[in-house]
């Protein structure tokens, strides 16, 4: 294996002995101008509003909720619309302060399945969590962060401790706030790398741009292949 | 139709006459251009970001070593594995190998064109593992064991009655062409591979150095489900598909959807830096990361091949080629097709086996036009139709005819004999002012009709009347 690596390094450097015809520079490019390739899509005006538009053009669902009461009454009027009753939330900050769970439990005694009682580390725990969440309707969990340009959520497996929430079950329903989003992609990666550096959160950071969808046939789009059907933001005032 | 660059010519010819096929692909092709011209148009800096990207697919490919040397670094460091392959069957023999310790049947697989390349589930099976591809597209070309038709579409050939058929005779259900039915029997099947599954393998659109993340876009969700279901998670990347950092993806991100699929974004693009980290509930217990030659570095070493490898897998290259859009996908013999195909399938199996890809082009630049890493891809069939006559693999006739033209066309003298004779020729077979015939060479091309009188007799002629009016 490792005679592998030494063959196909030394063949790299042999190769690269040899400039390309066309000279170049050699500089890394400098992540300063990232911001002027995107700079039709920086505007920071209305981006609630633009976050809003881009994300029904891609068949999102976006609902604006200015108190806690009527989150809980878009989401008792959502769990009886869709007939639901397996139900899963994250334990995404934003689940956990507004007690999206424990709102649910008194709601909706014992039929609901909670990520907050799943143990980590336990290797069975975790086997169970897998086959429950396989029948889940609905998950209720909260975005990193917005882009505006594309209507697109970013959702984390680190701070959610799950991945599967957002990919399961048919409805995913995600509770964001105004101050999550960016105006584009450059400007929030920008941003990550200024936290995080070279060692990203968690495991999996997922951008996800609508339901899922595919045109594999004939060209026809269809919505919810794999992953959920419908896609719901709840914007939080 | 078997899987050989070799038989272009005679795979085309029966394309071109398949009038259900060059319909099917005339409408896919405008289709996926339509949308991708529509978004285009609204990014007013879409050069600036063309030039952005092939300037950084450039810093790359010239200090490959180093970024390949940063991307295992960092990949390592965050607990995943690392394994270098130099052909298939290295890359294969290790996942047949993972799959064995961890006692894996079901394999399931999304989407990728370099486990498709490597004929890697073949190998699978071979080896009494059940690789099951997940990409709606995919899942229907392996039940009709064929091979991808498109880059970015693989099953774009195949029309809902075929596909209806299929399902029908491999699957067991009652026959349908409505396409969300068909969809739904294949999610219904897969959603039950994906809770079974051991393993799950992915490809990697870019891989970045500075983090050892990688990168993986699609729309339908079996992406997510393979590198998130199954225990062990192997991602197979091409070494050309390292990018130097997490800040340098939104600029391919931003080109890849609207030039692949006319979106702003995919439906999902994730961004895997790990397996399972502590206090996650789901994921991988492990993760490895696959990192292929296989011909790769042979094309580093021809600087000006090593454009090919900045290639990001769009497939708008495929949809504007009046070439592929007309013969399909399927003519090229290859996994990779339209005009990169014709590029990259020569370089990584040989002029003499796909000789004839180089020119299966009209040389119109379309497709160099339209790359959104701005690869030069037209020039560079040029410069494969070069080698494919420099190693004489062109008949001895046209070797010989274009020999006798490169005399005439270097000397005047002989330039004038020999027209004069093919005037001469013309004349007797009573052939004038028609198209030339010529066998082998008019079948597919046009010899335009040869003049009566040359240019130089007309220009002598023109310069006495000439001459005749300013001094009368
Ligand atoms: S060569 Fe360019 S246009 Fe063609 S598939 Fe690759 S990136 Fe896309």
């Amino acid at each position: 294996m490792s005679s592998s690596r030494a063959e196909i390094f030394g063949k790299i450097r042999q190769a690269l002995v040899k400039p390309r015809p066309v000279h170049h520079h050699g500089h890394p490019p400098a992540p300063a101008d990232l911001s002027q390739l995107f700079a039709s899509a920086a505007s920071r005006d209305g981006l609630v509003e633009k976050f809003r538009r881009e994300f029904e053009l891609v068949s999102g669902e976006f609902v604006f909720c200015d108190n806690n009461a009527s989150i809980f009454e878009f989401l008792s009027q959502l769990i009886q619309s869709s007939t639901t009753t397996r139900i899963a939330v994250s334990r995404h900050p934003i689940c956990q302060r507004l007690s999206i769970a424990k709102w649910l439990q008194d709601r909706m005694p014992g039929t609901s399945l909670l990520v907050e009682e799943i143990e980590s580390e336990n290797p069975y725990a975790r086997e169970r969590l897998r086959n429950a969440m396989a029948q889940v309707q609905l998950s209720i969990t909260g975005a990193e962060y917005l882009i505006a340009e594309s209507g697109t959520l970013v959702v984390a497996a680190g701070s959610q401790a799950s991945r599967q929430i957002s990919l399961l079950p048919s409805i995913h329903a995600v509770l964001a706030t105004a101050d999550q989003i960016y105006p584009n992609m450059a400007d929030l990666f920008l941003e990550i790398q200024k936290k995080y550096g070279a060692k990203l959160p968690g495991s999996a950071l997922t951008c996800i741009t609508g339901p899922s969808r595919t045109a594999d046939i004939e060209k026809v789009l269809i919505k919810g292949v794999h992953g959920p059907t419908r896609l719901i933001t709840i914007m939080v005032g | 139709m078997n899987l050989t660059p070799r038989l272009f010519k005679s795979y085309a010819s029966r394309n071109v006459n398949n009038p259900r096929l060059r319909k099917t692909f005339r409408f896919a092709t405008h289709h996926a251009l339509e949308k991708r011209l529509q978004l285009v148009q609204e990014v007013p800096e879409w050069e600036a970001l063309r030039d952005r990207a092939h300037q950084i697919k450039e810093e790359v490919i010239d200090h490959l070593d180093f970024y390949l040397e940063g991307l295992e670094t960092h990949v390592t460091a965050n607990g995943g594995k690392v394994f270098w392959a130099r052909d298939g069957k290295e890359a294969s023999d290790y996942i047949v190998k993972v799959a064995r310790r961890i006692r894996a049947k079901t394999v399931v697989k999304s989407k990728s064109m370099t486990t498709e390349e490597i004929g890697l589930s073949r190998t699978l099976e071979e080896n009494q593992l059940e690789p099951v591809e997940t990409d709606l597209g995919e899942f229907i070309i392996q039940l009709a064991h064929e091979w991808p038709s498109h880059i970015t579409a693989p099953a774009l050939h195949k029309s809902r009655g075929e596909v209806g058929e299929l399902f029908a005779e491999k699957l067991g259900i009652p026959y349908t062409d409505v396409p969300e039915e068909l969809c739904e029997a294949a999610r219904k099947l897969l959603r039950s591979k994906f809770l079974k599954a051991e393993l799950g393998i992915s490809g990697v659109n870019f891989a970045l150095a500075d983090t050892g993340t990688v990168v993986i876009v699609e729309n339908e969700g079996n992406a997510r489900l393979s590198t998130t279901m199954p225990r062990v998670h192997i991602a197979v990347m091409g070494l050309e598909k390292v990018i130097p950092s997490f800040n340098d993806l939104p600029v391919f991100l931003r080109l890849l959807a609207r030039s692949s699929t006319g979106q702003k974004q995919t439906s999902y693009v994730s961004l895997i830096s790990a397996s399972r980290q502590p206090g996650e509930l789901d994921g991988p217990e492990e993760f490895h990361l696959v990192i292929l030659d296989n011909g790769r570095t042979e094309i580093l070493k021809d600087p000006r091949m090593r454009e090919a490898l900045f290639c990001i897998r769009c497939g708008a290259c495929l949809n504007t080629c009046p070439i592929y859009q007309r013969v399909g996908g399927h003519a090229y013999g290859s996994v990779y097709s339209g005009p990169i195909g014709a590029v990259i399938t020569p370089l990584l199996q040989g002029v003499e086996v796909a000789k004839d890809l180089p020119y299966g082009s009209s040389l119109c630049g379309s497709c160099s036009g339209i790359c959104p890493v701005k690869i030069d891809i037209h020039h560079m069939l040029l410069w494969l139709r070069q080698q494919v006559v420099a190693g004489r693999h062109t008949p001895w006739q046209e070797r010989l005819a274009m020999k006798l033209f490169l005399a005439g066309m270097s000397d005047s003298a002989l330039y004038r004999l020999g027209s004069g004779a093919l005037r001469l020729a013309v004349r007797l077979g009573g052939a004038q002012g028609r198209p030339l015939k010529v066998p082998g060479w008019t079948q597919t091309r046009d010899f335009p009709p040869l003049a009566e009188r040359s240019f130089k007799t007309l220009w002598k002629e023109l310069e006495k009347t000439e001459a005749g009016r300013a001094h009368p």
